[in-house]
């Protein structure tokens, strides 16, 4: 009797553990909920990222701008990293000092085999330069990101006409 | 024999709340945005049609301007743009202003069901018909949208 209901439980639960399975198999390779988990996580990243890249003091200048580099990848971080020492300059000429805060962002593409996205991102960006009270813009920007051994990063951001 | 019985029992269900964990952790939550993509682009194209009509206006004809307000708005919008669109219509005809909204870029940030909300960059041109040069501004606008009878309606407009 005990061994009969065993063995029913052991049919019974092999069988729900096969059913998961199936279902984990099937969700990991369903590109439409692929495509949502990446929107989520290129929305979690370049938040920040854009953040960072609009965020500076002269005084950190050094620390700022290897922060920048780390945000960004492909052609638009060497960009970058070619440039350090003129950013850390100009920053110390000018005594910038500049504070950003993400409004909003909306992803508009994802391409999941490439890892490559874009989104567009309203940024309130306060500048100062030169020990002057900081002026607020926002700024409306179009962003690229890839798909980077660290995560989605920054590979392009342009202004959209503002 | 009741012991192998029992340890399959067990292997079995410890793996049902594995995956069953790993499946969760797979999941895209209830968010549309990008999931389905002919939904993502119907209220995209539908919202941004929306925004260009109740945002451009020509002084010679403000009631095609209030009649696409009042097929494309509903809830809160309602309101919200009437308040607006009073100042801008005084404006408009004391200046004979012509104003064309074009939108330069739409995301989506959620859909769920019949409510969406978007991020919309807006470019507008403004002419007086008096003369002076034409003025271009940008706008950028977070939309809430609500499906009524199979069509997308704006539902709060806020300028960021």
């Amino acid at each position: 009797m005990k061994l009969r209901f065993l063995a029913a439980a052991a049919v019974l639960s092999v069988l729900a553990a096969a059913f998961s399975g199936w279902s984990w198999w099937r969700a990991a390779a369903d590109d439409a909920s692929a495509r949502g988990r990446e929107r989520d996580a290129v929305l979690a990243a370049a938040g920040p990222e854009l953040v960072t890249l609009n965020t500076i003091d002269y005084r950190t200048a050094a620390a700022d701008v290897d922060r920048w580099i780390a945000a960004t990848t492909g052609r638009y971080g060497t960009d970058l990293a070619g440039d350090r020492q003129l950013q850390i300059d100009r920053a110390g000429t000018a005594r910038t000092v500049s504070s950003a805060s993400l409004v909003q962002a909306a992803v508009t593409e994802v391409d999941v085999p490439a890892g490559k996205a874009r989104l567009l991102a309203v940024l309130d960006v306060r500048v100062s330069t030169g020990g002057a009270a900081a002026a607020p813009k926002m700024n409306r920007l179009t962003v690229d990101v890839s798909r980077a051994p660290g995560g989605w990063k920054i590979a392009g951001v342009q202004a959209a006409g503002s | 024999m009741t012991r192998v019985l029992a340890l399959v029992v067990v292997l079995a269900l410890g793996c049902t709340v594995w995956f069953g964990i790993e499946t969760t952790s797979l999941s895209a939550g209830d968010n549309a945005a990008l999931v389905d993509l002919s939904a993502t682009a119907d209220v995209s194209s539908e919202v941004s049609d929306a925004v260009k009509a109740v945002f451009s206006y020509d002084y010679a004809n403000l009631a095609r301007t209030e009649r696409a307000a009042s097929d494309v708005l509903t809830g809160d919008a309602v309101r919200q743009y009437q308040t607006q669109f009073a100042s801008a219509r005084t404006r408009a005809t004391s200046e004979k202003l012509v104003r064309t909204t074009t939108v330069r870029a739409v995301g989506v940030r959620s859909l769920r069901g019949d409510e969406a909300s978007l991020l919309l960059f807006l470019d507008q041109q403004t002419v007086a018909q008096g003369g002076g040069a034409p003025s271009s501004t940008v706008a950028q606008l977070a939309v809430t949208a609500k499906r009524v009878d199979g069509r997308w309606k704006l539902a709060t407009l806020t300028a960021l």
